[in-house]
């Protein structure tokens, strides 16, 4: 799937985005033509991701369930930790 | 144990959504008893992620502004169900609104399997008064915007459904990705009773008021919302949001 940032251009919206918005959309048929009318202009190729973003999961995740089957132990390490009390 | 979050975009009406999610949070923590590991990610601008005090509710948070919407629930979907930026993805996603309660029965067992996504036609609205409550059905094929969505039916769509510049109608748009996805998608319907769902408007910004909902869905039976809803949400959850409209109340005379 190809994504786009665009940038209305001209006077009036497009696809309810006011001239000089930026947006990020989906290439398609509809906005091929925009860009051929000059409605819209291509400012770069983009991958929507979250990977631009500032974010943080909960405290306790993963859950010690998920923690024990998707993790291996590190090397060395005992199988069982302090009695086993706090798996 | 099965895995399933609930994604929350906040945007404005903070000392409801802070109501909301503090329930939410106890319908987690039920779930949890249950036998399904359940939490949530909360999407918003970091002065808000604040205020509604995300880590003290020990769920998860991205930073985005409301620009659209859309990206905000593909951001907290991606979140919880990519596995380059989670180390436990979960098996099942759930979109909702910072102004809704959920029963944390619907969410049990069994969940959905195959090219299945569980929808909901019955829920509740609360006016912005807080003094009636109704339940129409909604009787669209997807039902309501809520939903329980198994994360492999997004791994097409990069873990984000949605189009990425929507500001309105991003559970359609999600649903209608997810079904060109997988053409032979089937939306079954789930019905607990009828206050399985509630959706609590207040008076100020949020996309349809009570009015328009009743004018479009129908009002059945209006009545007292905390009469009504004292047999399915916990006493100290209805007690906080009583007093949030009181305070309402007060601060309009």
């Amino acid at each position: 799937m190809k994504y786009l940032l665009l940038e209305v251009r001209g006077q009036r919206q497009y696809r309810g985005h006011h001239p000089g918005a930026q947006f990020v959309t989906k290439l398609d048929p509809a906005l091929e033509r925009g860009i051929a009318r000059g409605n819209v202009v291509m400012i770069a190729e983009v991958e929507p991701s979250l990977a631009e973003r500032d974010f943080g999961l909960p405290e306790d995740w993963p859950p010690p369930a998920a923690d024990a089957a998707h993790t291996e132990a590190p090397e060395g390490a005992s199988s069982i930790s302090k009695g086993g009390k706090e798996a | 144990m099965r895995s399933l979050w609930f994604v929350v975009p906040v945007h404005g009406r903070l000392p409801l959504a802070r109501i909301c999610l503090r329930q939410l949070r106890r319908t987690c923590d039920a779930l949890r008893e249950h036998g399904v590991e359940a939490s949530a990610v909360v999407v918003s601008d970091r002065a808000s992620l604040e205020a509604v005090d995300v880590l003290g509710l020990k769920f998860a948070w991205v930073v985005r502004d409301n620009d659209f919407p859309s990206a905000k629930f593909n951001d907290g979907i991606q979140l919880a169900t990519d596995p380059r930026f989670n180390p436990s993805p979960v098996e099942y996603v759930v979109p909702c609104g910072s102004d809704d309660w959920v029963d944390y029965r619907l969410f049990k067992e069994p969940l959905p399997q195959g090219n299945t996504i569980f929808g909901f036609q019955h829920m509740s609205f609360v006016r912005e008064d807080g003094r009636e409550i109704c339940s129409p059905k909604i009787g669209y094929s997807g039902g309501s915007g809520i939903r329980i969505i198994p994360s492999r039916l997004l791994e097409p769509l990069g873990y984000r459904p949605a189009d990425e510049d929507r500001r309105r109608g991003c559970d359609t748009s999600i649903l209608s990705n997810i079904r060109r996805a997988h053409p032979g998608l089937e939306v079954k319907h789930w019905h607990l009773h009828i206050r399985q769902i509630v959706d609590w408007k207040t008076p100020g910004v949020q996309l349809n008021s009570y009015k328009e909902v009743t004018a479009i869905h129908g009002a059945d039976s209006p009545a007292d919302p905390f009469e009504e809803l004292a047999d399915f949400y916990p006493a100290e959850a209805l007690q906080e949001m009583r007093t949030y409209y009181d305070s309402l109340a007060w601060a309009a005379a």
